[in-house]
């Protein structure tokens, strides 16, 4: 029995939102008008998500499911870049198929290996291929931020190397180390806490929608180790591919 | 052996740095002068392909620089740079770094011959354990100075390796160029007039032009 939100209740939630501004007035932090924006914004977009979500898996097709899948893609890479403001070729391609070709991998793995869907079904594809994207997204603006403070801060060094004999893959080997070691901690540092700090979002959503907890455990772990796979891939593929934009065809540094 | 360049020119933005250079550049110790920023780091980059000229071009072996794979005319035109940088914690890792490298692979790590350095050039052994934040700037190039020594590169470049060595410990150094320039190319570029003793050719940069003095 899961006990549903009234309208009422629904909608006296948002006097929440009353004790931020107060606390805005009070201590003149000057974001009354932005909470208010923020908040509407977010209930109109997660009203929208669930009308589309709604329609979606009641048409069931497996083309529309892909579409949405690149459209979230899409704008996860443009999330990425915009975030980190760096300034490199050819980025947004590169972030782009990062996440495209873990996502693949991952998700072919999760729906059809071990949940063993029989179908593309949108209920299960769109919300898991969220959660692996997202997470994606939320590294990879680490891990290439990482990535290019690092290089320019060691531009005398990769010289150095360069000047040696490395080729580019050896001359950035340390940089792509160290990003690639940001960008997994994340989600290490959230593995560790969860059931302790935390109840993850999705076992809580599953446990409040009357699942077992011990069933929805056995979601969770797998989910949370295959977001920590995919972080893992994208950042490893889109650190690999970026590394080119950092030199013409003579391995000689442009950056 | 010999490098020849011919029509080179280069250019950065609107700056022109060379103009009409024909040069031929042999075995021996070979000295390049010429005022700070007038191009002598820039012509020594461009000897191992890390600077492309703007037109015209360089041979090695006979052999357009730019159809050898990079890493490999760079393992074996080493180029020492002024200010080196020792990025590894300590000494001794830095200088086997370059060993690692794929186009130094077959390049053995030489402890006899590094003792034989440390000691000519007045270092104890006890550095290569030291921590390498912890080392002078004449060590650091006294030490990257050895370390491209014992990769064995046909041709050695050299930017200023002397500029933080008293006068005396530049006398080694320009000493121990002297006997490597017996078989192989050297380049050094350098403002100590004691260099001049040693020099087999030197090359002066005026005018955008490199002329041989």
């Amino acid at each position: 029995m899961i006990k549903h939100i009234s309208l009422y209740g629904f909608i006296g939630s948002y006097a929440f939102l009353l004790l931020i501004i107060i606390l805005s007035y009070r201590e003149k932090l000057n974001i009354a008008k932005d909470v208010i924006i923020t908040f509407l914004r977010m209930s109109v977009q997660l009203f929208l998500s669930g009308f589309v979500l709604l329609y979606i898996f009641k048409l069931d097709s497996a083309a529309v499911t892909t579409i949405i899948f690149l459209i979230m893609i899409f704008f996860a890479s443009r999330i990425v870049i915009s975030r980190t403001k760096v300034n490199i070729k050819n980025a947004g391609v590169y972030i782009f198929l990062s996440i495209l070709i873990s996502a693949i991998f991952i998700l072919s793995i999760l729906l059809f290996g071990i949940i063993k869907l029989d179908s593309f079904n949108p209920r299960y594809v769109i919300p898991l291929a969220g959660m692996v994207i997202g997470n994606s997204m939320n590294s990879m603006a680490i891990g290439i931020e990482r990535f290019n403070s690092q290089i320019n801060e060691n531009r005398d060094y990769i010289e150095d190397m360069l000047c040696m004999g490395a080729d580019r893959n050896e001359a950035l080997f340390d940089m792509k180390r160290a990003a690639l070691k940001s960008s997994l901690l994340p989600s290490l540092s959230s593995a560790s806490g969860m059931g302790i700090v935390f109840l993850p979002g999705m076992m809580t959503g599953q446990i409040l929608s009357g699942i077992n907890p011990v069933e929805s455990v056995y979601y969770q772990i797998v989910i949370v180790m295959a977001i920590a796979v995919s972080v893992a891939l994208s950042n490893y593929l889109m650190l690999n591919l970026i590394k080119h934009s950092f030199f013409n065809r003579y391995d000689q540094p442009t950056f | 052996m010999c490098f020849k360049l011919s029509n080179l020119y280069l250019t950065f933005g609107n700056t022109e740095i060379f103009k009409d250079v024909n040069i031929v550049i042999e075995r021996g110790f070979n000295i390049i002068i010429g005022p700070s920023g007038s191009g002598k780091s820039s012509f020594l980059k461009i000897l191992n392909l890390m600077e492309l000229p703007s037109s015209g071009t360089v041979l090695y072996k006979n052999r357009p620089l730019i159809e050898y794979i990079p890493s490999k005319i760079r393992s074996l035109c080493v180029l020492v740079r002024q200010k080196p940088v020792f990025a590894l914690k300590k000494v001794e890792d830095n200088l086997k770094l370059p060993f690692s490298f794929k186009s130094n692979m077959h390049k053995r790590f030489d402890y006899k011959l590094l003792y034989e350095l440390l000691d000519r050039f007045m270092l104890e052994k006890s550095i290569l354990k030291k921590e390498s934040h912890t080392i002078s700037g004449g060590e650091m190039q006294r030490l990257s100075f050895i370390r491209a020594v014992m990769l064995k590169p046909q041709v050695f470049l050299l930017d200023e390796v002397t500029s933080a060595l008293d006068e005396s410990m530049q006398n080694s150094v320009f000493e121990y160029i002297k006997f490597l320039s017996e078989n192989h190319i050297c380049v050094v570029s350098t403002h100590s007039n004691s260099a001049f003793r040693y020099a087999d050719s030197v090359f002066k940069i005026q005018d955008k032009g490199v002329v041989n003095d």
